[in-house]
């Protein structure tokens, strides 16, 4: 992998993440560290139901370690948001299509201490292994990070995980809050009905073709055809992996959107829940989705964006309102600005609560920044005189000349929906977010280059 | 050294002069020829691909400027000189151009003299263009020219992972076929032993083939032949490997998420080095962890180095109890039954662990296997305290998922305990409570009063043919047989999705630019061509420059190869594109191509070539073909207004499009259509009369039209002999044109002897002929129904395209008769019956007709749908569940048919039984009426065996779970097949358990299904009536 698609990136833990009798007994040690190689201390307390608990993290970290694509085992870790109110922890497929979030509730601990913050935290096999040992029963405690850690060279207990993250993998890690406010709840089963319907699901060689979930009295069922609400989904392989979470599970929520054949797989406990959201397709990463192109090349937010940043401090729910009335921004170019602030990997989506939280992922988002290469090029077409305006029809209505390489392309603004002849907007047909033409032709009207 | 010199050199293929005089330049002096070897280069390149395909020997004959400094006439060969050009710009340009030359040789001097230019030149970019050679699938650069140029200090030792996959392949000899040159893999090591300290252990860290194949010992192989696997463990007998090294790393590279077989692969390793129980002993917490690894082949491997440690009293009791219960999780039984057994020793000798491993295997009851279940509730039997609440809570948690034949098993253990406490929890949790099992269900219980009433409303007639004759139903079992319906004789336009043609020339371009990329269906297709048929005249002063980007797209798309796209240079349509190119841009592509294309194809491309002709006159006419509804049908009403209005704008009806338009007629609003159609005068007024059921028949002067008669004919009886058209002159022993292709079948299997390792392997086979008859390769394009007959004899794809789309639309063109499309479906659906399903050969599309709910079951169907349920194609098999599904709700499927017909697969020997039995279970669980039907077609089944194949116990198991899950009985033809069966193997067993089941009584879920059963049949009675 070329150093353009790739991060060089240095987990490095102060020792190693594990299972077993510490100092205040037995639970499960967390090692922490984040981008700029600190390692916070955020959170003690006793675990009200380990093996619960455990399922989740198992899970989480299977997604982490998977490829569902390719047979090409990534070595990324989960990430960790500690708040006063609840403890997140985030992972996202080596493939990109794959996010996958532990929520735990207050019912889930008994805290001594809850910082906030969010890092990046060590998981390693034995660990695994022993995850799969934890009982209800058992007293254990969770600690994420260790007090006064200092990390030296010679330290031998040192863990030291050299990945090469790929850049597509810190963007979709982002953008996927983009979906998160469009999905609406569209099917309720219970635990067994779950375990019924994902061990349905076929072994081995998986559909090429989409398949849909549909509900079929109590039950669900996998489809190979499209019924009325039915839910969409490709890579079944991909909810398999929820398989060992219904043992000690409440129910499942099923979440989908209406466009963009994204779904979501809430998994609900007592004590909090496991959130699994799956791209369209399994070789589309959420990271070439551009969803948020839109809102990054137009609108107000920018003028918003720092005024609502500053608001925010690491809050488990983020109350829009409140940060309207505090920055005096209407509640549209909040939500906006927060999608931009999502897509840079300083928020995330909440779906259950409908709400933003606040955490920074720990790696170096500037580099993020610069990837948006539909953007980039929008902006190009326009620094390089290549958009012309055929016809202005009214205020929302225009026709546009955009040239590309050897053709060139006629872009339609339309209120209801905006066409360009290209090949990009002609096989998606939007569906994948604008292409750099009609990106060229909003930020042309936005720059009041069409005013008379 | 000038560009003479370097021509002089490339013209030759004199590679060795190249080097020579290249030898001593400096960087400066290079450069200066470094434009002409680039682009010398390019024009080999460029012309290359002509030169083979016209000589095949030189490339004079495109560049004549090379020829005056040939020597020889007709050497060297165009891969020589292309070669050498290559080797020209890795001595003389810049890294830009050297990253694009192949620098693998299969010829040693070329090797030598490619390290030789290299060492002399020691470019500044070496290390980036090796990094360049070594990534993609097929490595650009050899192994020994690697390793010469890093042990000659000519470039670093890279440090990807490519390098070690390179190795993985590139260092073992392949020369097998003289045995005495062959030089094992450890002597090649040894050769170059710094490998030792680095290289080889990457091995288990980086995914590579390496392990994978084990040849040693085949007989085709020298003697001395040594795998990856064998020279490991040579090396470490030896001592120039650490064994205990390897065996750490051979396990730590089973926690690496690789592929199964490069996990396989490292057990090979492991099992090769044959640790002892004192080095398994001392990793035993390796072994536990790895039962977490997702791979079913490492659980198994970790089970069987436990089973060992147990063996010898070293196992970790307490540790293996806590690990046991995510075995459950694993869906194959082998991992989780094996475990089990250990576990019962276990708490044989440790009572203290019984608790923790109750806890443990809990989990199990919810196991998809039978096997499983059963296993696990033995143990609880033995060990389940009645006290133990929290232990019964759970099982009662999961009583809904445990097997019917295990039912009164979890029940005694639930009745252990005290009822009265864990009642609330049943009826919370369970679909039936204890109470359950004392209430008696009866006939009575599920004919309600709305159902009476329903019956009571049908005629005496109607209530007698369906068998409804209530208050006294006849429980027989025909009365859940669907009727066999004439297609003809039915209504479906009601049924129907209308198609919407395209409205203006902006919708048309739009539809036009989305299909060039991605072709939603064949009906797409079709809105299309009416599109351009109805519009091609329509072109206002927006539409050049709205056309341009599509029509160059269009002609790109045509070079690139594509399989769901409208137009591609293979799987798309000629005929296509050329209409694209002729309504675009007003030019013509190709000339027509009548017998060019084979099959159905032929019939199609021709249609649409009529229509290119007329859309280049730029003649705008509603085309007849256009389908009004889904699945291809088009309503007769409306064919007679367009053939109207065509007749109105005086233009010639074209054959193919009239022909295609007869095949599509429903079998509805004939009779109007045919008094509309009497406004229509001369033959094709008399044709289409005769489709919709006139009397006028053909006669001697109709020769001429035969092809259109034809289609008449076959659009108004699809499966009968056309008794009226023995006056024209037709072919009449070619399937559906006079007499309808009558369909015989076998399955067996085929013999093949590999040549390389002489092993005979068998393949399955299913012969479906229609008919005693050698389609001929000229036939005409104008008789589709013969066409679709014509199949590929080679490859996968049956009708000579591997797109669904394509296939979609051949199965457009007769819908209603699409028995020929089942039979070519068979044979694609039996070729990739052991493969994953594919986007590059697509199979689901051949069931698609079964999913249309006015359709018929035929025999052919049914091979079709039970190769479907037994294949690997996900595609298909979910799909062949879905339709299993549908059918059974609305009373389609003919389980004594379709249980005759799965017999008559199994004669062949070859049918997999456990996953037909998999894709079984699943429709089984979608109610009881589904449960009921897969029961009947499990017993008829049964019924046409004589003696059952080896793995029948799959499909037995499933038989037991439902007859107790309904409380049938089998009856005696059933069971005769089951009385011959000797021995104590898992059939004979469940043989026995079949024939002495008697259950007391039917149970509600049986009249649960007759209840469905009966309100589909009053649907049917009263839609009848």
């Amino acid at each position: 992998m070329s150093t353009s698609t790739a991060l060089d990136f240095t987990y490095l833990y102060p020792f190693q993440s594990a299972v077993g009798e510490f100092d205040r007994g037995f639970g499960l040690k967390l090692a922490t560290c984040n981008a700029d190689q600190e390692n916070p201390h955020f959170f003690e307390g006793k675990l009200m139901q380990p093996r619960c608990m455990g399922d989740m993290l198992l899970v989480l970290n299977n997604v982490v370690r998977t490829h569902f694509f390719l047979p090409r085992p990534p070595l990324m870790d989960p990430v960790v948001t500690s708040s006063e109110s609840m403890i997140r922890f985030e992972g996202f497929s080596g493939c990109c299509g794959v996010y996958a979030r532990v929520d735990l509730l207050p019912e889930a601990f008994q805290a001594d201490l809850q910082n906030r913050g969010t890092t990046n935290v060590d998981f390693n096999n034995p660990m695994r292994a022993a995850l799969t040992r934890l009982k209800d029963k058992d007293e254990a405690w969770l600690s994420v990070g260790q007090e006064q850690v200092t990390l030296s060279r010679n330290n031998e207990s040192i863990v030291e995980k050299k990945v090469k993250l790929p850049i597509r993998w810190i963007k979709g890690f982002s953008e996927v809050q983009a979906y998160q406010p469009e999905l609406k709840l569209r099917l309720e089963v219970s635990a067994t009905e779950a375990r019924h319907f994902i061990r349905s699901i076929p072994k081995g060689g998986a559909p090429k073709r989409p398949s849909y979930v549909n509900q079929l009295g109590k039950a669900l069922r996998i489809t190979q055809r499209e019924q009325k609400d039915s839910i969409r989904v490709s890579g079944t392989n991909r909810i398999s992996i929820l398989d060992p979470l219904f043992n000690s599970a409440r129910g499942l929520r099923i979440w989908s959107d209406d466009d963009y054949g994204v779904s979501a797989w809430e998994v609900v406990y007592d004590i909090g829940k496991f959130f699994l959201m799956i791209s369209p397709e399994v070789y589309r990463g959420f990271s070439g989705e551009g969803q948020v192109l839109e809102k990054l090349a137009t609108g107000d937010w920018e003028s918003a964006l720092a005024k609502v940043q500053a608001q925010l401090t690491w809050q488990s729910q983020i109350d829009i309102n409140k940060i309207s009335s505090l920055t005096g921004y209407d509640i549209n170019t909040i939500e906006s600005a927060l999608a931009v602030l999502g897509s840079r990997g300083l928020a995330g989506y909440d779906v259950s609560e409908g709400k933003y939280f606040h955490r920074i992922l720990p790696f170096d988002l500037d580099k993020v920044e610069e990837l948006q290469p539909r953007l980039k090029n929008a902006k190009k077409l326009i620094e390089d005189k290549k958009i012309e305006l055929l016809l202005k029809i009214d205020s929302e209505n225009y026709d546009f000349a955009v040239k590309g390489t050897d053709v060139t392309h006629t872009v339609r603004i339309r209120p209801d929906a905006d066409k360009c002849t290209c090949p990009w907007y002609s096989k998606y047909l939007g569906q994948r977010g604008p292409c750099k033409h009609i990106l060229a032709a909003k930020i042309f009207i936005d720059n009041d280059n069409c005013e008379e | 050294m000038n560009q003479d010199d370097l021509e002089s050199f490339i013209a030759n293929a004199d590679c060795d002069g190249l080097a020579e005089a290249a030898e001593k330049l400096t960087e400066s002096e290079r450069k200066k020829i470094s434009r002409a070897a680039q682009n010398l280069y390019k024009q080999i390149e460029k012309s290359r691909l002509n030169v083979v395909m016209i000589s095949g020997k030189s490339v004079v004959e495109e560049l004549e400027f090379l020829k005056k400094w040939i020597k020889e006439i007709g050497k060297p060969d165009v891969y020589e000189q292309y070669n050498t050009a290559g080797l020209a710009v890795l001595a003389f340009c810049s890294f830009t151009s050297a990253r694009k030359i192949n620098a693998r040789f299969y010829e040693k001097n070329k090797e030598d003299t490619l390290i030789k230019i290299l060492s002399d030149r020691k470019p500044e970019w070496i290390n980036e263009w090796i990094n360049e050679k070594l990534k993609g699938e097929w490595q650009q650069i050899s192994w020994e020219t690697l390793r010469t140029l890093i042990n000659n200090g000519i470039c670093s030792k890279p440090d990807s992972d490519d390098y070690i996959r390179l190795m993985a392949v590139g260092l073992p000899s392949y020369n097998f076929k003289e045995a005495d040159k062959y030089i094992p893999l450890s002597n090649k090591i040894k050769e170059d032993p710094s490998l030792l300290d680095d290289e080889i252990w990457k091995l288990f860290k980086v995914e590579t083939n390496a392990f994978i194949y084990d040849w040693e010992n085949h007989a085709s192989l020298p003697a001395n032949y040594e795998s990856w696997v064998g020279c490991i463990c040579k090396l470490s007998t030896e001592g120039l490997l650490d064994r205990q090294k390897l065996i750490n790393s051979s396990l730590k590279g089973l926690t690496s998420g690789f592929k199964n077989n490069m996990l396989s692969g490292y057990i090979k390793v492991h099992d090769k080095l044959e640790p002892s129980v004192d080095e398994i002993h001392q990793r035993q917490e390796i072994y536990l962890d790895l039962l977490l690894s997702q791979s079913s082949h490492v659980v198994t491997f970790a089970l069987k180095i436990l089973k060992e440690l147990d063996k010898n009293n070293l196992l970790d009791d307490e540790k293996f109890v806590n690990s046991i219960s995510i075995l459950f999780n694993i869906t194959t039984k082998s991992q989780p039954l094996a475990a089990l057994k250990i576990l019962t020793k276990i708490l044989k000798r440790s009572p203290e662990l019984i608790n923790n491993g109750i806890q443990g295997i809990i989990t199990g009851l919810i196991h998809q296997s039978v096997d499983v279940q059963s296993e696990v509730i033995s143990i609880l039997e033995e060990y389940i305290n009645a006290d133990d609440t929290n232990s019964i809570n759970a099982i009662i948690m999961q009583k809904d998922s445990i097997a019917q034949s295990l039912q009164n098993k979890i029940m005694n253990i639930i009745s252990k305990a005290n009822l009265s406490e864990f009642k609330t929890i049943m009826v919370n949790n369970c679909s039936s409570s204890i109470d359950d099992y004392n209430v008696n269900y009866n006939v009575e219980s599920y004919c309600s009063d709305e159902i009476k009433s329903r019956i009571s409303n049908l005629s005496e007639n109607v209530r007698e043919k369906f068998g409804l004759v209530y208050p006294v139903i006849d429980l027989n079992d025909d009365l859940f047989l669907p009727f066999d319906c004439n297609i003809n004789d039915l209504k479906i336009i009601p049924s129907l999705q209308i198609v919407k043609p395209i409205d203006n020339t902006d919708e048309l371009l739009e539809t036009v630019a989305h299909a060039l990329e991605t072709v939603d269906s064949a009906i797409e297709v079709e809105r299309i061509i009416d599109g351009i048929s109805r519009l091609c005249n329509k072109k206002d002063s927006t539409f050049e420059r709205l056309a341009e980007p599509v029509f160059k797209r269009a002609e790109k798309l045509g070079e690139l190869e594509g399989l769901n796209r409208l137009v591609s240079r293979w799987g798309g349509s000629n005929a296509l594109q050329d209409l694209l190119s002729t309504w675009l841009s007003s030019k013509r592509l190709l000339p027509k191509r009548k017998f060019a294309i084979e099959g159905p194809m032929r019939f199609i491309e021709n249609r649409i070539y009529d229509i290119s002709e007329r859309v280049s006159k730029n003649i705008s006419a509603p085309l007849l073909s256009f389908p009004t509804h889904e699945n291809g049908w088009i309503d007769p009403e409306i064919l007679i207004e367009r053939i109207i209005m065509i007749k109105k704008l005086n233009i010639n009806i074209a054959s193919h499009d009239f022909i295609q338009a007869l095949l599509r007629i429903t079998p509805d609003n004939r009779a109007a259509a045919l008094e509309k159609s009497l406004a229509i005068k001369g033959p094709e007024g008399k044709i289409i009369q005769y489709a919709l059921g006139a009397d006028d028949k053909p006669g001697w002067t109709d020769n001429k039209l035969s092809s259109l008669w034809l289609a008449a004919g076959r659009a108004r009886f699809p499966y009968s002999t056309l008794d009226d058209f023995k006056k024209l002159k037709l072919i009449a022993n070619l399937p559906d044109t006079i007499e309808p292709a009558k369909y015989s079948w076998t399955s067996s299997q085929k013999e093949y002897v590999d040549q390389w390792s002489k092993k005979t392997y068998y393949h399955p086979d299913l012969t479906i002929s229609s008919g005693n008859f050698k389609i001929p390769d000229n036939v005409s394009s104008e008789w589709p129904t013969v066409l679709m007959h014509v199949q590929d004899k080679i490859y996968h794809s049956v009708y000579f395209t591997n797109s669904a789309w394509l296939n979609q639309w051949i199965r457009m063109i007769w819908p209603q008769n699409v028995e020929s499309y089942y039979a070519a479906g068979a044979k694609a659906l039996l070729s990739r019956i052991d493969y994953n399903a594919s986007s590059h050969e697509p199979i689901y599309m051949f069931l698609e007709p079964m999913l249309e709910k006015y359709r018929t079951f035929s025999e052919l169907s049914y091979i079709d749908l039970t190769l479907a349920l037994s294949g690997k194609d996900a595609d298909a098999r979910g799909l062949a569940i879905d339709i299993m599904a549908e059918a059974i709700q609305n009373s389609r499927i003919h389980y004594k048919l379709f249980g005759k017909t799965i017999a008559g697969i199994s004669k062949g020997e070859w049918l997999k039984l456990n996953r037909l039995c998999d894709s079984f279970t699943e429709v089984s669980r979608l109610s009881p009426t589904h449960a009921y039907v897969v029961c009947k077609i499990i017993m008829a089944w049964l019924s046409n065996q004589k003696e059952l194949p080896r793995d029948a116990h799959y499909i037995l198991s499933l038989l037991n779970e439902l007859i107790i899950q309904l409380g049938i009985t089998m009856d005696r033809i059933t069971c005769h097949p089951l009385n011959s069966i000797k021995g104590t193997g898992k059939t004979a067993k469940l043989a026995k358990a079949l024939l002495t089941n008697n259950p007391a009584r039917k149970t509600n879920d049986y009249y649960l299904a007759l209840s469905d059963l009966i309100n589909s049949r009053i649907d049917l009675a009263e839609s009848f009536s």
